[in-house]
Order: structure tokens, then C-alpha cells, then sequence
């Protein structure tokens, strides 16, 4: 009878504990995943409303956005080559965006943000963020669409 | 007896419940191994002076971007890539990659390194994003900071 409850009493801790344990090799403070999920909103916000300033405001002046679909690597660096690359994007294809943060992953005094996106015209991917701080907020400084 | 299946199937949540929260993203473990070695492979080339060798890790149209500046450095293409070792190896000292997460993206793998590098005196991080190129994994994307 004892050496149940103690297998018992194991086996609910084990399956308390280690998935627990495998969450936290990825721990980032919940107040900071709390502010990049923010961001992401703000940032598809724009898009939906077709705001190239506004879902391009939450970048690094020196940002860099890789869009892996594009042809000849499809990067564009600086904040106002991404600010006239969506814009000229949202002008020909309106399109909604909704994002789901997946992991976050503390990178010194980084963070990479792994999300699941989905656009209404049909595509779906996975988009790599790394983000830093600036002032008091989180801005993307490297992102990769795919 | 019935004490003993309430233990055993308590044992089996627990388990199951381990398994599913490693399982979201996983990656197979032979993919990982061959990361892994890519990593490894990478490293003996910077050690080696060899910035060719370096530069092969990536696909034509990789981006690389260094962090650790006040302003983003980007290197866009391979080429750009391989000009940037080319500079910068002549005195690269010792680099060590430690693979510490792995992510699967759709067919894609998102690595995460710390990396230690002996003679800058430093340590950081890199992100890259590996893609399949035939036999290979190829990184199209690297940051580090």
C-alpha cells in the first residue's frame, strides 16, 4: 500500500516536473514574452490596416528583413527600405496577418522570437525575429519570413 | 491491484506528458547530428583560415548579419560572405559553437549557439536558419551577437 501512494506520488511529480523542466532550458521573463507578443500585435495591427509605417515601426533603424519567398534572397536593411518594400506590397495585395508567438528564446541580452504566421491570400509559414532593446521597448533587428 | 494501475497509469501521464512538451518543434535526431556536425565543420574551417569553407555552410543567397555593433553588419550572398572571412581570418583565433536549441519550421531548422570565441575574448549567440539544398543542410539566414 505504501509503495503505491509512493509511485503514485512519483509518478505525479514526474509529470508535473519534467515538462516543466523542458520549458525552462527556454525560460524567458513572461513580463518580456508578454511585451513581444505586444509588439507582434502592434505590428500586425498595421499591416491589417495596410500601415507600412505603423507595422514597420516596431524595427531597428539598421533592421534587416529577409522575405525567403522573394527572389534574389529577398532581404531589405534599413527600417525605411522594410517601411517601402510593405508599402508598395500592401498598395498591390491588401492582405491580413495573424501571427501566433510559438517560442521565445533568451539570446543575451536578446531575444529570438520563433512565431507561426498566416496570410488571408493563402500563405502560411514561420517567421524567425530577433529582437532588442531600445529605450524601453523591444525592436526587431533581424527578421526572416518564410 | 487496482492502487498498482492508478501508479502505473500515473507514471504513464507523466512520461507522456515529458514527451509531448519536447516533442512541439522537435527535430529527428538524425537531422540534429547532421547540424551538429555542419556546426562543427563550420568551426574547424574559421580555425583553419579557410574562408571558403565557411562561406560553403551557406546557400548562394544567405544572409549573414553580425549584431554585436552599434549598427547591424550584413553581409548579403555567399560571396559577401566568404570576402567578409576572407578580411576578417587572418588572425580568427580559437571559435567554438555549442548547439543549445533546435526548432523545426515547417521543413526548415532554426538553430540556436552560444559560441565562444578564445582570442576576441568573448561569447554570444547565433541564430541561424538552416535549409535543405539537395544532400544538405544550408544555412540562408545567420545572426549573431
Amino acid at each position: 500500500m505504501k509503495v503505491c501512494l509512493l509511485l503514485i506520488i512519483a509518478a505525479l511529480i514526474t509529470s508535473l516536473v519534467m515538462p516543466a523542466i523542458a520549458q525552462e532550458q527556454s525560460a524567458v521573463d513572461p513580463e518580456v514574452r508578454r511585451q513581444i507578443e505586444a509588439s507582434i500585435m502592434k505590428a500586425d495591427e498595421g499591416f491589417n490596416k495596410s500601415d507600412a509605417a505603423a507595422c514597420t515601426a516596431v524595427y531597428t533603424q539598421d533592421a534587416v528583413e529577409v522575405l525567403a519567398w522573394e527572389t534574389a534572397g529577398g532581404a531589405a536593411t534599413g527600417q525605411q527600405a522594410i517601411e517601402k518594400r510593405a508599402a508598395a506590397m500592401l498598395a498591390s495585395n491588401p492582405a491580413k496577418l495573424v501571427r501566433t508567438l510559438i517560442q521565445v528564446y533568451p539570446i543575451g541580452d536578446a531575444i529570438c522570437a520563433i512565431s507561426e504566421f498566416e496570410h488571408t491570400f493563402g500563405k502560411k509559414g514561420y517567421c524567425v525575429t530577433i529582437y532588442v532593446r531600445e529605450l524601453d521597448e523591444w525592436k526587431v533587428r533581424t527578421v526572416h519570413w518564410r | 491491484m487496482k492502487m498498482h494501475l492508478v501508479a502505473l497509469a500515473g507514471l504513464a501521464i507523466g512520461v507522456a506528458l515529458a514527451a509531448v512538451a519536447q516533442e512541439q518543434n522537435a527535430v529527428n535526431q538524425q537531422a540534429r547530428q547532421e547540424i551538429e556536425g555542419l556546426i562543427l565543420k563550420g568551426d574547424d574551417a574559421y580555425n583553419q583560415n579557410n574562408p571558403a569553407a565557411v562561406a560553403a555552410q551557406f546557400t548562394y543567397d544567405a544572409i549573414e548579419v553580425f549584431g554585436w555593433q552599434s549598427r547591424v553588419d550584413a553581409a548579403s550572398g555567399q560571396p559577401a560572405i566568404s570576402e567578409r572571412y576572407a578580411f576578417q581570418l587572418p588572425s580568427p583565433g580559437e571559435l567554438s559553437n555549442k548547439l543549445i536549441q533546435l526548432y523545426a519550421i515547417g521543413n526548415e531548422i532554426c538553430a540556436v549557439t552560444e559560441f565562444q570565441h578564445v582570442v576576441l575574448g568573448r561569447k554570444g549567440y547565433s541564430v541561424r536558419i538552416y535549409v535543405r539544398e539537395g544532400d544538405n543542410w544550408k544555412i540562408r539566414m545567420a545572426y549573431a551577437n
